[in-house]
């Protein structure tokens, strides 16, 4: 993970570290910490795609507003990933436009 | 659920809010979207500005942690939703929806309602501008400082407001390179002592351009800036900037929707940078039940948010029949005073005429009380113009002898003596309130510039390592060694300096012009600023303002 080691006035306690996926790939980071700062912290820019022009999105606000972090977690699309507490074992995948409930998901609800 | 008070949003405002009604004995429900409590104050590693009285020279991380303190020792009275958006009111209900975790739906019915849901990044129009890399500065101060993720390798930043030149710092701090500053403006809008505290340190402020296009393709690899004409056309020759990180930092506008759905009475004032809402001297909007504080009724400082949400806070629970009123008005009235000497100085003009714009008078209103009257405090504003150097942080030479201590008293001064660089009217007084003799003036008005009786100055450093923009300097003249002299200053970089180590010694804009030799490192204040006392030449004295600690090996 690509952390700062040494800073001049903070010291960085990080949570347990968990195990999590990215469009299939293992990947580590912190429980509790934002979904999007551990995918940065593991080099992932792009977390989605457009749905009309296809144009790559990575975070910009990181405090909720501007939905362009939407990421599918865990079969459920558009979670703002800025805000969003990582668990161990996530299932995270990048969103394409407007995204879709995976099927499972979809079995659950109804 | 019901609650007598619910405020939305647990910044430094809400905080306030909720610590203020609850004091009184309100039932306080809180409610934030993010996953801990203190908005944009937990990602602040600088010292505030403004009264020694509320957090002048505190790092905003320490605010944030003592109003979450204060909530924590009215947990009885202060009930708190983390990761909860508040998504919608209605108003015939008078029902606020929320949602925690993207997921669990409820509604809370407040008997009133204070908002302080903050701001929200504004962006600028160039091609590229949406690639990943492209990061508001708030982004990028909560991955490093809140998490401490690496940012990016190299960023160039977008606009010279507080913001720009903090986060700019902040990135220096965290070991990230820095392309430099672009501001399209003739001159840095933030504060002058955060701009010379990134010029030090050899940043270049380019005034007068913008970012042209983000270079890249799935994400920034670089970005093209161009000067710019007073008529807002291109002008010179392309730069190209090495980057893959563009920050922007090129201003907020409230967030104010919950308040559009409550019908509030909402106008569009540049001067508070958005659509804000009409509101008394008590915060209360046009809708009867419904205050307002913070950001999110126009954008400022954290320290007025503060206070804001204090007076939000005290008129709610006034409202709720739970303060007397005679003890409301006095305590409102000391609000308002505070607010006043906050909002003094030149850079809060622009804000005092914004909030003239949307204050609902006596005249407007029934029961509105005329507090502003009442609490009237003083304020002088001296705006002088001065070159593109100094308006890009760095003090030119005229300027640094006037801020000379005077050459009898000087050179025989065993201690040295103090030399502060505040050229700047803005509110703020650690400098005073840390000198331990006095030397220090008191300040009549906070944003006076400060004014030293040198005969008491002792060189203690005290104020070298309070005051929150690194202005204040001391040198010894009487240094044994002939042709040099003891320079003291402050340090809040890594590597950290070790005693009788080679550093390099930086002139205002950054240009190492001579070595020097570390001969003490204190930390006073005991929070991490360091003051560094390095023999340097002697001759070099009045240029030299900063270090870089050569790394070994």
């Amino acid at each position: 993970m690509n952390l700062i080691e040494k800073h001049p006035i903070l010291q960085f306690e990080h949570g347990k570290k968990v195990k999590f996926t990215f469009d299939g790939k293992e990947m580590e980071g912190f429980e509790g910490e934002p979904i999007a700062a551990a995918l940065h912290a593991n080099g992932i820019k792009i977390l989605s795609y457009t749905e009309k022009y296809k144009r790559p999105r990575g975070f910009f606000c990181a405090i909720g507003k501007c939905s362009s972090c939407f990421v599918i977690v865990d079969g459920v699309p558009n979670v703002r990933s800025c805000i969003t507490p990582l668990k161990e074992g996530m299932a995270i995948q990048t969103q394409y436009g407007r995204g879709k409930f995976s099927q499972e998901v979809q079995k659950d609800e109804d | 659920m019901k609650t007598d008070v619910l405020v939305i949003g647990g910044g430094p405002a809400g905080l306030c809010a909720a610590i203020e009604a609850a004091s009184f004995g309100c039932k306080v429900t809180l409610v934030d979207e993010s996953l801990a409590l203190g908005g944009q104050l937990i990602k602040q590693t600088h010292k505030f500005f403004g009264s020694s009285d509320e957090f002048a020279g505190i790092r905003g991380i320490e605010i944030a942690k003592r109003l979450n303190e204060e909530v924590n020792n009215r947990r009885d009275r202060i009930e708190v939703f983390l990761n909860t958006s508040a998504v919608g009111y209605y108003p015939d209900e008078k029902l606020v929806s929320c949602m925690t975790a993207e997921q669990k739906f409820f509604t809370i019915k407040p008997e009133k309602l204070v908002v302080a849901t903050g701001a929200f990044e504004k962006i600028v129009p160039f091609p590229g501008n949406d690639l990943p890399g492209v990061y508001g500065a708030g982004a990028v101060q909560t991955l490093m400082n809140v998490y401490g993720v690496v940012p990016g390798k190299r960023v160039l930043m977008v606009g010279a407001g507080n913001i720009g030149l903090i986060v700019s710092y902040q990135l220096l701090q965290a070991g990230v390179e820095l392309a430099g500053i672009v501001e399209f403006a003739p001159k840095i809008g933030g504060y002058w002592v955060h701009a010379a505290k990134v010029r030090r340190l050899g940043i270049p402020i380019y005034l007068r351009h913008t970012v042209k296009r983000a270079l890249g393709e799935k994400w920034v690899e670089g970005a093209i800036i161009q000067a710019i004409d007073e008529k807002g056309d291109w002008k010179g020759e392309e730069k190209k900037i090495e980057c893959d990180v563009i920050c922007l930092a090129v201003g907020l506008s409230p967030t104010c929707e919950l308040l559009w759905q409550a019908g509030c009475e909402m106008e569009y004032v540049s001067e508070l940078s958005g659509y804000v809402p009409k509101r008394d001297e008590t915060m209360r909007t046009t809708h009867p039940d419904i205050w307002v504080a913070g950001d999110a009724s126009g954008i400022e400082e954290a320290s007025s948010a503060m206070i804001e949400g204090k007076i939000a806070g005290l008129s709610v629970a006034y409202s709720l029949g739970r303060v007397e009123e005679f003890f409301f008005k006095e305590r409102l009235a000391e609000f308002w005073e505070k607010l006043n000497l906050l909002r003094g100085g030149e850079t809060s003009q622009k804000i005092k005429i914004g909030v003239e714009k949307v204050l609902l008078k006596k005249d407007d209103r029934d029961n509105c009380l005329d507090i502003q009257r009442y609490a009237q405090a003083r304020s002088e504003s001296q705006i002088i113009q001065y070159d593109e150097k100094f308006l890009s942080g760095v003090l030119n030479n005229q300027m640094v002898e006037s801020v000379l201590p005077p050459e009898a008293l000087w050179k025989n001064k065993k201690g040295g003596l103090v030399i502060v660089e505040c050229p700047q009217t803005i509110p703020c007084d650690p400098c005073h309130t840390n000198c331990p003799t006095g030397a220090i003036l008191p300040f009549d008005n906070i944003n006076d510039l400060p004014k030293i009786d040198y005969s008491k100055c002792t060189g203690c450093a005290l104020c070298v390592a309070s005051c929150p923009g690194l202005a204040c300097f001391v040198v010894d003249l009487t240094y044994h060694e002939g042709e040099k002299a003891i320079l003291k200053l402050p340090y809040e970089m890594l590597p950290r300096p070790e005693v009788n180590q080679e550093v390099l010694c930086l002139d205002r804009e950054g240009n190492a012009i001579a070595t020097g030799k570390v001969i003490r490192v204190q930390e006073p204040k005991k929070d991490r600023t360091l003051v560094v006392h390095v023999v340097v030449p002697r001759k070099l004295v009045n240029q030299i303002r900063a270090i870089r600690v050569i790394k070994n090996g």
